[in-house]
């Protein structure tokens, strides 16, 4: 049986080869579900963890314990650390990351304390951190190991305490409610003054104002605090930061539960990255199942291609399995041989299938934007055993659909199989039930209904939620709809066609319209192949440039420029008073001179601002404070989001020194319009309370400003901005713009700390800035560059994700389709060599036998492929607008647009353009090469 | 007796692996205008060959076909074309309608080939019912009986009123009634004289209808 077998394979290679494609483009598909799931599980944790960061302005992976332990039980320093590696050493053995940093923490409470050249008492904290000294700078007097003081204890304390209770080194501070044993109080002496390494430094993980209130003390002092002064409790925080790189995918739920061990057995345990983990097991799932809802379209097309060529194959050996039957093998005997045959092909795909789907994980995870590559590490996405598995899953289906058809053919008698009884009569089921009607109309339905909600969805998607993955289906359903609903309607068009020239059409046109429209169902699945291919490689092609584009778009509106900064300030406070010192600005006009800017402007942004108008108050106000020339120059705002030119408004602004430009929405809520005057005020330098968590602030003098524009869009300007209210649920709210004049702004408020702004060069680079800067020795504390911006977006998972998937799918579709294209054009015309032998007998030209060929072609595969084009574009008028809101959930200044972008259009259509004339091509020769006198006999044999 | 096409020293071969096999060896060999001319002979005697031959759907290794004074060798493929297209008519063994037509529709292509000038649509059921198939002109082709569609077969072959109607043992794949029947539609065609017939069999029963009988023996032919 296996010689019987491998003789089969070698006399249809060309088929057997096709079919191999598909099985081993399947297990691929399949396989690389896993990889790719797990390695957007590893970006997709990497980046909840940096987001953690970003938005806590802290380490995001650390195990920390806090309390408050008796010095009875402890009483010195050794005892709570001793107790707290314990802890840390238990924690290691169950979650294997490498730490970075150990760091312990412990704390007196100091009391309240006077100093010698404080007016008032204020409350201090005494603090004690290991290995402090090297992870700091002593900007005034000495640090804590070198430190000798002739009476009282050293300390050091940070510049930010320095600031704000405006103390001095060498200033002596007393608590007066810690005593030792003689009653005398606790006294300190600042030693120094200290800056904190610079935030690369993971040590200060906290935020600084964790920090505020303190006094440092070295370790022997701590000890001698606690034991000549007293203090009945030493408060401790022991914190384990670890490599949060490490921390992936395969792993995350291990450590949730691990963590979740800790917390329980130990009340003082706390992890920072709980949370993180929780809200990413959550995305992870939701994602797995999106991934299936984009990759299914694709592994449908892939079943659909296999199921087409295994029949394309048994077309051809029906009588084979009609003798078989005849002679006495049974049902199941065939059936065993084609389960054996598909099983060898199976396997090998399999085996193929892994390696390709290894390639196409790695190739999906390089995808910047659609069909768009780039040198991305992609070691995030390792290889995984869990491929194998898929890879098998995949084959065993592919076997089940290779054998489906045999199953009906096992049960043909050669008599029937000879009068063709086999074949289907009448309508087919799905027609006969109005299957493409129903489609359209749940489809239709299921965008109506998502449209809808689309608001309630998209709370939910910028909450953090995933999408559900059914709406990735819609639009697919709906191109399948369209082609049943062409298969419906084709023959009818047909008809029409050759009725209108029914008196002239020549010999050729007459058998094609008869050969076409009467085989419409025999190449259906070809026909629902071609626009399901077509349809969705359309649709998913302008889902992504959509999705990529308007992303681009609305990152570039929010940024307002290329490159935004802010060099670092040095404050200055004394008592309320607060000033600074202003960098040197003038050293950006390098840039220009150098050629690596256009323009460069400061913009002063401040988003504590009151706005009143008409005896009405607006919170939410951002201002910004720009030179009028200078700012046109440098920024750069889409056209056709005012109703006039931007550049009208800073004229306006220029025009008008105590002039606003304000927001539209200003104007409408406090009913004002240019001329009109308003009012306007920033807020005093916020202090923050560490034991109430609050900032307090309050207005300082109110400016009077006459409306010089109105408008809708400005660069830098977000409208909407997203937050949670107490419940924990999303709420939009709406923030208002106010555009002055920078001198008039800074006239009145004083010089404070503004962002540069800059426009690069053609030739000007983001890191030329920077090393300009480095050289320099400007410290920043804001970086951003728009293309990095805008990478970091179509790095999300979520984008990631679809562009990767899009991308994979357009191709082995395309692969498929062309492949699937030709073996079935080429099987019909060899299966049909005795209806053209006997043409050519009968007297029709050669030409005329081509011209058949080609107006086969045109109606039976290029009027399906219009088909496609057709549904694709109305899948994607219907559907992306609805569907891009998934990816860009916030409302924002730039409506959706949806980009059609025709060179992938062309680039499908000519793709398949060039298959098709290849297709002509190969069945000329074949008609061409065929003798009339064999194909005769072939017929009769 | 007027003759309609002839030969002189016909000859085929084929190349087979590195030798060639004579199938026809210089046949000069005469069909008369009107008549049944049958070429009997067994399987593999050269029948199938010569009358390729004859119908300009092959060329020959060597020799002559003379049509109406006309050398076929002579003749360009589109005029070889032509001839089959307006003055020959073929009838094959294994029917070969195209299956996605009717009866009516399979006799219309012949009629669209030929740029029948005439009443298309009278003609067509003319000879639908000169065959007998006239109640079933409008069933599709795999619809039909093997007998019915030989029927159709030979309407489609006489349609465009060839001169010379060709049938490569037309009866080989029909049972004996359906056989005799349409061995009496040929004999009905060459009443008229307007039509020639020549037909392959090897069938001992139906020689004796034809006019005249060349027997093949091994590529070579004797009436």
């Amino acid at each position: 049986m296996l010689r019987l077998i491998m003789q089969k394979l070698r006399n249809k290679k060309w088929l057997s080869c096709c079919l191999f494609l598909g099985l081993s483009l399947l297990a691929g598909v399949f396989s690389c579900h896993p990889m790719f799931v797990y390695g957007s599980g590893n970006v997709l944790i990497q980046n909840e963890l940096l987001a953690y960061a970003k938005e806590q302005n802290e380490f995001p992976a650390v195990l920390s314990r806090t309390g408050i332990c008796s010095t009875d039980k402890y009483p010195d320093s050794e005892s709570v650390l001793k107790q707290n590696r314990k802890y840390e050493e238990k924690w290691m053995e169950y979650i294997d990351l490498d730490p970075v940093y150990s760091r312990q923490y412990l704390g007196l409470d100091g009391g309240l304390a006077a100093g010698s050249l404080m007016d008032t008492k204020k409350f201090f904290y005494i603090g004690m951190l290991s290995d402090m000294q090297e992870h700091i700078t002593v900007v005034k007097g000495q640090g804590l190991t070198e430190a000798e003081t002739k009476e009282g204890l050293p300390c050091i304390v940070s510049e930010s305490v320095m600031d704000d209770y405006g103390l001095v080194v060498g200033e002596e501070l007393t608590f007066p409610y810690s005593v030792d044993a003689a009653g005398n109080p606790a006294t300190f002496v600042i030693a120094g003054i200290f800056r904190e390494n610079p935030n690369t430094d993971n040590y200060w993980y906290h935020d600084r104002d964790f920090y505020e209130k303190h006094i440092f003390v070295s370790r022997d002092t701590f000890d001698k605090l606690v034991s000549d002064y007293g203090f009945s409790s030493i408060r401790f925080e022991e914190n384990l930061l670890l490599d949060y790189t490490g921390i992936d995918a395969a792993h995350a739920q291990e450590y949730e539960k691990h963590i979740e061990g800790f917390e329980q057995a130990d009340s003082a345990f706390s992890a920072n990255f709980k949370d993180t983990l929780e809200t990413y097991e959550r995305k992870f799932q939701s994602m797995r199942r999106m991934l299936w809802a984009l990759e299914l379209p694709c592994v449908l097309l892939l079943l659909l291609f296999v199921y087409m060529v295994s029949e394309q194959i048994l077309n051809s050996e029906e009588g084979e399995i009609a003798v078989l039957r005849s002679r006495g093998a049974t049902k199941r005997q065939v059936l065993r041989l084609y389960i054996i045959q598909s099983g060898i092909l199976a396997a090998a795909g399999c085996l193929m299938g892994i390696l390709l789907g290894f390639c196409m994980c790695r190739g999906a995870a390089r995808t910047d934007a659609f069909l768009t590559f780039s040198a991305k590490d992609v070691s995030l996405y390792p290889f995984t055993w869990r491929m194998i598995p898929y890879a098998a899953t995949a084959s065993v289906l592919g076997i089940l659909f290779m054998t489906l058809p045999v199953w009906r053919r096992t049960g043909l008698t050669i008599v029937q199989q000879k009068s063709g009884r086999g074949k289907e009569k009448g309508k087919p089921v799905w027609e006969r039930a109005f299957a493409d009607v129903i489609l359209l109309l749940i489809s239709v339905y299921l965008l109506y209904d998502y449209s809808r909600q689309s608001e309630a969805f998209a709370m939910k998607m910028i909450a953090g939620e995933n999408p559900e993955p059914m709406f990735f289906l819609e639009a697919p359903l709906f191109i399948f709809s369209c082609s049943l609903l062409f298969l419906r309607l084709v023959k009818y068009l047909l008809l029409f066609l050759r009725r209108i020239g029914t008196k002239k059409w020549g010999p050729a046109p007459y058998a094609v319209f008869l050969q076409i429209g009467r085989t419409v169902g025999k190449r259906s699945i070809l026909s629902i192949f071609l626009i399901m291919t077509i349809g969705c490689g359309i649709f998913d092609a302008n889902m992504a440039r959509t999705v990529n584009e308007n992303s681009r778009q609305r990152t570039a509106y929010d940024m307002g420029v290329d490159l935004r900064m802010q060099a670092q300030w040095t404050r200055h406070r004394v008592g309320e008073a607060v000033w600074y010192d202003e960098p040197d600005f003038l050293v950006y006009e390098e840039l220009i001179e150098g050629g690596i800017c256009d323009g460069v402007t400061r913009v002063l942004v401040d988003d504590e601002v009151e706005l009143s108008a008409k005896s009405r108050t607006l919170q939410n106000v951002t201002m910004m404070g720009i030179h009028t020339r200078e700012f046109g120059e440098t920024a750069e705002l889409m056209e056709g989001l005012n109703d006039v030119h931007w550049f009208y408004a800073l004229n306006a602004l220029a025009g008008e020194p105590d002039g606003v430009i304000i927001s539209r929405n200003v104007a409408e809520q406090c009913n004002v319009s240019v001329g009109d005057t308003i009012s306007y005020a920033r807020c005093r330098d916020t202090s923050y309370s560490r034991e109430a968590s609050t900032e307090t602030t309050e207005t300082m003098e109110t400016m009077e400003a006459t409306v010089a524009a109105v408008v809708d869009s400005f660069p830098g300007y977000e409208r909407y901005e997203y937050e949670r209210d107490e419940n924990g649920a999303m709420v939009e709210q709406e923030n208002y713009l106010l555009v002055g004049n920078y001198v008039t702004i800074v006239s009145r408020y004083g010089i404070m700390p503004y962002e540069i702004w800059m426009r690069l060069a053609e030739n000007g680079t983001p890191e030329a800035v920077h090393d300009f800067l480095t050289e320099r020795n400007i410290e920043l504390t804001l970086w951003s560059v728009l293309p990095e911006e805008q990478d970091a977006r179509s790095s999300e998972t979520l984008f990631q994700i679809t562009n990767g998937m899009f991308t994979m799918d357009f191709l082995i579709t395309l692969m498929i389709c062309s492949v699937g294209f030709l073996i079935y054009w080429t099987m019909e015309i060899q299966g049909r060599q005795l209806m053209f032998g006997v043409c050519r007998a009968m007297g029709m030209h050669m030409e005329e036998v081509r011209m058949m060929l080609v107006l086969e072609q045109l109606l039976g595969s290029v009027l399906p492929m219009g088909a496609g084009v057709g549904a694709g574009a109305l899948a994607t008028l219907l559907f992306v607008r609805v569907m891009t809101r998934i990816y860009l959930p916030q409302k924002h200044n730039i409506p959706i647009k949806i980009l059609l972008y025709y060179p992938d259009w062309v680039k499908l259509s000519g793709v398949l353009l060039v298959v098709f004339l290849v297709c002509c091509y190969l069945l000329k020769r074949l008609v061409a090469n065929m003798k009339i006198s064999r194909a005769l006999k072939l017929g009769e044999d | 007796m007027e003759r309609v096409i002839y030969t002189e020293k016909l000859s085929k071969s084929f190349p087979v692996g590195g030798a060639r096999v004579q199938v026809l060896k210089e046949i000069s060999m005469e069909i008369p205008k009107g008549k049944l001319t049958i070429l009997k002979g067994r399987s593999g005697s050269g029948k199938t060959t010569l009358l390729n031959m004859l119908g300009a759907l092959d060329e020959p290794t060597s020799g002559e076909v003379i049509f109406q004074g006309k050398k076929l060798s002579r003749l360009s493929a589109r005029e070889k074309e032509n001839l089959r297209r307006y003055e020959f008519g073929f009838v094959f063994q294994s029917v070969a309608l195209i299956p996605v037509m009717t009866a009516y529709e399979n006799v219309e292509f012949a009629l669209r080939l030929g740029a029948y000038a005439g009443d298309r649509d009278r003609r067509i059921r003319e000879c639908l019912q000169q065959v007998g198939i006239g109640k079933r002109m409008h069933h599709m082709a795999n619809q039909l009986s093997g007998g019915e569609q030989q029927r159709v077969a030979i309407a489609r072959a006489m349609a465009h009123h060839p001169k010379v109607i060709f049938a490569d043992e037309p009866t080989g794949a029909l049972d004996t009634g359906s056989g005799f029947a349409v061995m009496q539609i040929f004999r009905e065609l060459t009443q008229t004289g307007e039509v020639t017939i020549v037909m392959t069999t090897h069938d001992p029963e139906l020689m004796e209808q034809g006019d005249v009988v060349y027997e093949m023996t091994d590529g070579g032919g004797s009436p």
